[in-house]
């Protein structure tokens, strides 16, 4: 049972977000777009929402101890969290994996309008271009794994 | 029901820490919700059992992947389908889009992460997740300008 709590707890609170996101169209890029071409906060208070909802959310369970290492920066210096292509290697490795593919996702998700959770959430609408996009997210992620990351980590 | 953004990223916010902290979505730290990464780790993972492969994934997802996305279509779905907004239409060449979604995955996962997480990672107190989401707001502007716009190709 505790090998699967991730999991549970990721499927409901999947639902519900999804729910939300669709009824409110929750969409960080596509705030940003908005924000800069037509100086429209309404969407964009969806991102400082998410940051503020976090943010409480992290203090108040890392002052009831439920939360190792928080916050990052104090304890770990200006180390990455793990999860980024570069693994290791140092701060400028990071910045450039980080700065490189902000552009990239910004760029491409401003040509598909929206970024990959409003893509879910339109595919679940019935848009048949956020299903095929969805699909391409899938075999991406495989693509990454067997030849971009070797590639990248053989760069660094 | 009417949500506005705000009220939807406000519970997406607390709900990634609440899936941190009870439900153990750890290591690695502000991986509660992500939308590229969840989908790699289940993509992964199913791969992985069918075909004996060793493909990388997060270590929460080693024993049983996590059901993000899945989650996310199906509420979607539910609420699409009882306001009467589900309908089937396509707004881009479909070639396009899967291209569009291949390329977004693997600049997702070379930066460790989509929006969602970025965000995550800035509250967390990453100084990585703020230089992704200003590299996403960069990438925004660069977007708008020439493809929204169509200033520098006419």
């Amino acid at each position: 049972m505790e090998g699967y709590l991730p999991a549970i707890g990721t499927f409901i609170f999947g639902a519900l977000i999804g729910y939300l996101g669709q009824r409110g169209a929750l969409c960080f890029v596509g705030g940003m777009r908005d924000f800069y071409l037509i100086r429209d906060t309404w969407l964009i208070k969806g991102l400082l929402g998410f940051l503020g909802g976090s943010l409480i959310g992290f203090i108040i369970f890392s002052t009831l101890g439920m939360i190792p290492f928080y916050p990052w920066i104090l304890v770990k210096g200006l180390t990455a969290i793990l999860g980024d292509a570069a693994g290791s290697a140092g701060f400028m490795a990071h910045f450039l994996v980080t700065i490189i593919g902000g552009i990239g996702v910004g760029f491409l998700a401003i040509i598909q309008g929206g970024c990959p959770f409003r893509n879910f959430v339109m595919a679940a609408e019935g848009n048949k271009s956020a299903m095929a996009y969805a699909f391409g997210l899938i075999i991406g992620a495989i693509l990454f794994h067997l030849y971009i990351l070797p590639f990248v980590q053989m760069l660094l | 029901m009417r949500v506005s953004p705000l009220q939807a990223g406000l519970f997406a916010g607390l709900s990634a820490a609440i899936l941190q902290a009870i439900f153990k979505v750890a290591p690695p730290p502000a991986y509660g919700l992500c939308i590229a990464c969840h989908t790699r780790d289940l993509t992964n993972w199913i791969v992985n059992s069918i075909t004996g492969t060793t493909l990388g994934m997060a270590p929460v997802s080693k024993f049983f992947p996590v059901l993000t996305v899945v989650g996310i279509f199906l509420g979607a779905l539910v609420g699409a389908m009882v306001h009467k907004d589900f309908k089937l239409r396509s707004t881009h060449n479909l070639g396009v889009s899967f291209i569009l979604g291949l390329l977004v995955m693997n600049f997702a996962l070379l930066m460790g992460g989509c929006p969602l997480r970025m965000g995550l990672r800035t509250t967390y107190g990453d100084i990585f997740g703020i230089i992704g989401l200003i590299g996403i707001f960069i990438g925004a502007i660069i977007g708008s300008e020439v493809y929204l716009k169509g200033r520098f190709c006419k």
